[in-house]
C-alpha cells in the first residue's frame, strides 16, 4: 500500500520521493507521533486545569503550528542544503534532466516532512479547540490557507538563504551552522510575531475580536483600501503580497540552482521588486487617519524609508552583481567587440547594462535608486502641502547618491581577487555609513554644528537636513556626485583593463603552446 | 564526418583568473572507443572532464557530443540524457539503501516502469551488488561504494561515460573488479573516457590515449600507434653460462642498440631496433655460438615508460 503511494509520488517528483524514502523511516515516524501525542496530552491537561476553558489551548495552537513549521522547517531545509552542497551531491541532481522547480519543490515538500507530519497530528486538536472556543470553522480555512502561503514564503526564503550563504561564506562549516541558528532566530523572533500580529489584527479580526482585545486596526488602510475593516480585502491583500513574494523568491531560486555564477536576480525583476517594496510600504502611509503636516514629520518618514532602502539595496546589490569571473568574461567579451561600429556598440552596451545578466550591476542599481526617488517624490509633491518640497527632494537625491556610492564601492570590491570580498565590502560600507554619525556623537554630544556636511555623506543625512544651509546641501551633493563619478570611472577602467589582460592571457597562452597546433579559422 | 565522433571539442579553453586550466583543446573521440586521459596533477584533466559533463562552463570553445552542440545555459535535457559523469570523489547519500539510491536516480532520469526495475536489476548485477540491494549505503566498503557510483552513472544508459580517476584509492581486487565492469561496458558499445594515474589500468582497457600537460593535449593517438611510434622493442635474454660471452656475442649485431644486465640475475635486457626477422637471426646466432639460453622473448616498453619519456622530452 505504502509502496504504491510512494511509487506514484516518485513518478510525479523524484526528489520528493528521495526525501520521503530517506526520512519517513519507522523509528522517526513513531517518534514524531509519540511527541505529538504527548504534546496533546499536555495541552489537554491544561484545559482541565483551567476549568475546561479551551481558549488558551486554542491560542497556543494558533501560535505553535506556525512556529513549528517556520522555525523547524527552515532549519531542516538549510542544514540539508548545506550538507548536499558540502558533499557535492547537488551537482549530480543539477546534471539530471529535471527542472530546478521540480527539484526544489521536492526539497521544500520533502525535507521537513516530519515537521509536516507533527503539525498534521495536531490538527484534530486544533479543530476541537476552535469549536470549543466557539469560533467558526471558517476561521480554520483562513488559518490553514494563510499558513500554507506563509510556509511557501518563509521556507523558500530559507532555501534561498542557504544558497546565498554558500556564496558569501564559501561553505565553512561553523559559519554555516551560525547562519542556520541566526535564521532560526530571525524567523522565530522576527517573522513569526509579524505574521501572527498582522493576521490577528487584520485578516482574522472578524473571528478573533470576540476572544481577546484585537481592536485598533479596524481603520487600517493601504492607499485608502480598507484592509482593517474588510475581511475579504484583508485576505486578498495578504495573499496577493505573499504570493508575489513567493514568486520573486522562486525566480531567484531557479537561477541560483541552475547557474550560480551569474547574477542571481535578473535586472528586469529587480525593478519590479523595488517598485513592489516601495509601493507596499508607501501604501500604509497613504490613508485617511495618517497625515504628515510638519516638516519634521516628512523628514522623519523619509528617514525611515531610507533606512529600509539601505537594507533592501544591500540585498539587491548582492543579488544583482555577477561573480568576479563572470564580470571578467563580460569585460573580455566587450573588449573583443571594440572593433565593431561604435553607435551599435554603445546601444548594445546600454541595453546590456540595463537588462543583461552578466554585465556589472551599477547602471541597474542607479535605475532602481531613480525608481525610488520617482515614487517618493511623486508622493511628496502630491501630499506634502506646506513642507519644504525642494529640501525634501534634495534629501531624496542625496540619499540616492549615497547609495550609489556604496554600490560603486561594492562593485569595485567584486573585482578584487580576494575570495572574501563580501566581508570586506560589508566592513567598508559599514564604516562609511556609520563613521560620520559616530564622529558626530563623539564631537558634538548631540549638538551638531561643524560636522553637518559629513553627516550629509551618510544615510543619516535626514537628521541634519532640516537645518543644513542650502549651500552646504548643494556642495555636499556636488561632492557626492564627484566621488561617484570618480568611483565609476575607476571601476570602468579596472574592468576594461582586466578585460584586456584576460584576452591577452588567453591569446598568449595559445601562442606559447608547448607543441603548437594550427589554429582553426572559425 | 567520415567516422562517427562521440566527442569533439573545438578550441576548448577554461580560464580561472589568470590561470589557464585548459588551453585551446581540440579533442576527438570516436564512438565506441575507450579513451584514456593521462597527465600529472594539475594538467587540466578534471577541468576538461567537468566541461564535457556540462558541470563547468568553458571560457571559450565548443563541445559537440555526437555532433550536437553541448550548451550549459540551455539546460538541454536530451543531451544530458546521453552523459554519465563519475567525479573522483563520488559522493553518495548515506541515508538511502542501494536500491532506493539507484531508483531515485533512475526516476531523475525519467526511466519508466517496467523498464526501470529491469534496468536496476541489470545494473546491480553488472556491478555485483545484487546481494547488497537492501543494505544502507553507509555500510558499504569503499570499493562497493565506487561500484555503486558507477551504477548510478550508467543507470540511464548514457552513450558517453566520463570517469574521473575511477580507480584511485581502491585496493588491487576492487581495481580488477572495476576494470572488468568497464570491459563489459566497452563491449556494450559505450564510449568511455577515463582519466587515471594508474597507467597499467589504462593500457589494459583503452583503445586510445591522450596525454595532457599544463592544460594542453600534447598527444592523442590510438594505443597501437603510440606503441609503434614511441615504444622501443626490447628482448629479454637469460643464460646459464657466463654473461661476458653473451655480451660479446651481442656486440656483433647491428640491430642491438644497447643492453643492460639485470642486477643479481642472469638476465640481459636488449634494446632492439630490428623487426621479427632480425630477432630470429639473433636467436639463431646466439644458439650457434653455444650460449646456453634459458629465455628469449620480445617485449615492448610499457605505457608508463612511454609516459615518462614524453615527460622528459617536455621538460628539456
Amino acid at each position: 500500500m505504502k509502496a504504491r503511494w510512494l511509487d506514484w509520488v516518485g513518478d510525479w517528483n523524484p526528489q520528493l520521493f528521495r526525501e520521503l524514502k530517506g526520512r519517513l523511516t519507522r523509528q522517526s515516524t513513531l517518534l514524531v507521533t509519540l511527541a505529538a501525542l504527548l504534546l496533546q496530552f499536555l495541552l489537554g491537561s491544561l484545559v482541565f486545569e483551567r476549568g475546561s476553558d479551551p481558549v488558551p489551548v486554542f491560542h497556543i495552537l494558533n501560535w505553535l503550528l506556525p512556529m513549528m513549521l517556520f522555525v523547524l522547517g527552515s532549519v531542516l531545509l538549510m542544514t540539508d542544503l548545506e550538507q548536499e552542497e558540502r558533499r557535492g551531491t547537488l551537482n549530480f541532481i543539477r546534471l539530471s534532466p529535471q527542472t530546478s522547480q521540480s527539484i526544489l519543490l521536492g526539497k521544500l515538500l520533502g525535507v521537513p516532512i516530519l515537521v509536516y507530519l507533527g503539525a498534521a497530528l495536531l490538527v484534530p486538536m486544533h479543530i476541537w479547540a476552535t469549536l470549543a472556543a466557539h469560533v467558526s470553522l471558517s476561521f480554520l480555512v483562513s488559518f490553514y490557507g494563510l499558513l500554507g502561503v506563509a510556509c511557501a514564503f518563509i521556507l523558500s526564503l530559507a532555501l534561498l538563504s542557504a544558497f546565498l550563504g554558500q556564496f558569501s561564506t564559501g561553505q565553512t562549516n561553523s559559519l554555516g551552522n551560525a547562519a542556520v541558528l541566526m535564521t532560526a532566530f530571525l524567523v522565530g523572533l522576527g517573522f513569526l510575531p509579524i505574521y501572527m500580529n498582522w493576521n490577528h489584527f487584520t485578516v482574522w479580526n472578524v473571528w478573533l475580536s470576540g476572544l481577546s482585545d484585537t481592536g485598533g486596526a479596524n481603520d487600517l488602510q493601504w492607499f485608502f483600501l480598507p484592509i482593517g475593516g474588510n475581511s475579504a480585502i484583508a485576505h486578498s491583500f495578504t495573499l496577493l503580497n505573499a504570493g508575489l513574494g513567493v514568486y520573486w523568491i522562486w525566480h531567484i531560486l531557479n537561477r541560483c540552482f541552475r547557474s550560480p555564477a551569474g547574477a542571481l536576480l535578473s535586472k528586469r525583476y529587480s525593478y519590479l521588486m523595488t517598485a513592489h517594496i516601495e509601493l507596499l510600504l508607501l501604501g500604509f502611509l497613504v490613508q485617511t487617519s495618517v497625515s504628515f503636516t510638519t516638516a519634521s514629520d516628512w523628514f522623519g518618514v523619509l528617514f525611515g524609508f531610507s533606512l529600509v532602502n539601505l537594507i533592501w539595496f544591500g540585498v539587491l546589490m548582492l543579488l544583482l552583481s555577477p561573480q568576479r569571473q563572470t564580470l571578467l568574461d563580460w569585460a573580455r567579451y566587450r573588449h573583443s567587440m571594440r572593433d565593431t561600429d561604435s553607435g551599435a556598440r554603445r546601444r548594445s552596451l546600454l541595453s546590456d547594462l540595463i537588462w543583461g545578466d552578466k554585465s556589472p550591476a551599477l547602471v541597474a542599481m542607479w535605475l532602481n535608486f531613480g525608481l525610488v526617488v520617482a515614487i517618493l517624490a511623486t508622493w511628496m509633491f502630491v501630499a506634502s502641502g506646506e513642507a519644504p518640497k525642494f529640501r525634501l527632494l534634495m534629501g531624496l537625491l542625496l540619499s540616492a547618491t549615497v547609495l550609489a556610492i556604496y554600490a560603486a564601492i561594492a562593485q569595485l570590491a567584486t573585482l578584487a581577487k580576494s575570495r572574501q570580498y563580501s566581508l570586506q565590502v560589508a566592513v567598508a560600507i559599514g564604516g562609511l555609513a556609520f563613521l560620520p554619525p559616530l564622529l558626530l556623537v563623539l564631537a558634538g554630544q548631540g549638538e551638531v554644528t561643524h560636522a553637518k556636511e559629513l553627516v550629509l555623506f551618510s544615510p543619516l543625512l535626514w537628521l541634519v537636513l532640516e537645518e543644513a544651509a542650502p549651500a552646504a546641501i548643494a556642495l555636499s551633493w556636488l561632492g557626492q556626485l564627484g566621488l561617484l563619478g570618480l568611483l565609476t570611472v575607476r571601476f570602468t577602467r579596472n574592468l576594461a583593463q582586466l578585460g584586456t589582460s584576460e584576452t591577452k592571457a588567453l591569446l598568449t597562452g595559445r601562442d606559447t603552446a608547448l607543441q603548437p597546433k594550427p589554429h582553426h579559422a572559425d | 564526418m567520415a567516422q562517427e565522433l562521440a566527442v569533439r571539442t573545438r578550441g576548448l579553453t577554461k580560464q580561472f583568473d589568470r590561470h589557464l586550466a585548459v588551453h585551446d583543446l581540440d579533442l576527438e573521440i570516436a564512438a565506441g572507443e575507450v579513451y584514456g586521459l593521462i597527465g600529472p596533477n594539475g594538467a587540466g584533466k578534471t577541468t576538461l572532464i567537468r566541461m564535457l559533463a556540462a558541470a563547468e562552463e568553458p571560457t571559450t570553445g565548443e563541445i559537440f557530443i555526437n555532433g550536437d552542440r553541448l550548451l550549459r545555459d540551455h539546460s538541454n535535457p536530451n543531451l544530458k540524457q546521453r552523459l554519465g559523469y563519475l567525479p573522483d570523489d563520488f559522493p553518495l547519500y548515506d541515508d538511502l539503501t542501494v536500491w532506493d539510491y539507484l531508483d531515485y536516480f533512475a526516476r531523475l532520469y525519467r526511466l519508466q516502469e517496467p523498464r526501470r526495475t529491469r534496468r536496476l536489476r541489470d545494473v546491480l548485477e553488472l556491478v555485483q551488488l545484487s546481494h547488497k540491494r537492501n543494505s544502507a549505503i553507509a555500510t558499504l566498503s569503499r570499493g562497493m561504494k565506487q561500484r555503486l557510483s558507477l551504477a548510478r552513472t550508467i543507470i540511464h544508459e548514457p552513450i558517453l561515460l566520463l570517469l574521473d580517476e575511477p580507480v584511485s584509492g581502491l585496493d588491487p581486487i576492487a581495481r580488477m573488479q572495476f576494470r572488468e565492469i568497464i570491459k563489459v561496458l566497452r563491449e556494450a558499445g559505450m564510449t568511455i573516457l577515463i582519466s587515471s594515474h594508474v597507467l597499467s589500468d589504462l593500457a589494459e582497457l583503452c583503445t586510445s590515449v591522450g596525454i595532457m600537460e599544463l592544460g594542453y593535449l600534447v598527444e592523442s593517438a590510438s594505443l597501437q600507434e603510440l606503441y609503434r611510434r614511441l615504444s622501443r622493442q626490447q628482448i629479454v635474454l637469460a643464460t646459464l653460462g657466463s654473461l661476458e660471452a653473451l655480451q660479446a656475442e651481442l656486440k656483433n649485431h647491428s640491430s642491438v642498440e644497447g643492453y643492460e644486465v639485470m642486477p643479481g640475475t642472469q638476465q640481459v635486457r636488449v634494446q632492439f631496433s630490428g623487426g621479427t626477422e632480425e630477432s630470429a637471426v639473433l636467436l639463431r646466432s646466439l644458439v650457434a655460438a653455444g650460449i646456453p639460453l634459458t629465455e628469449f622473448h620480445c617485449t615492448q616498453e610499457d605505457l608508463e615508460t612511454i609516459f615518462l619519456k614524453l615527460g622528459h622530452k617536455q621538460a628539456s
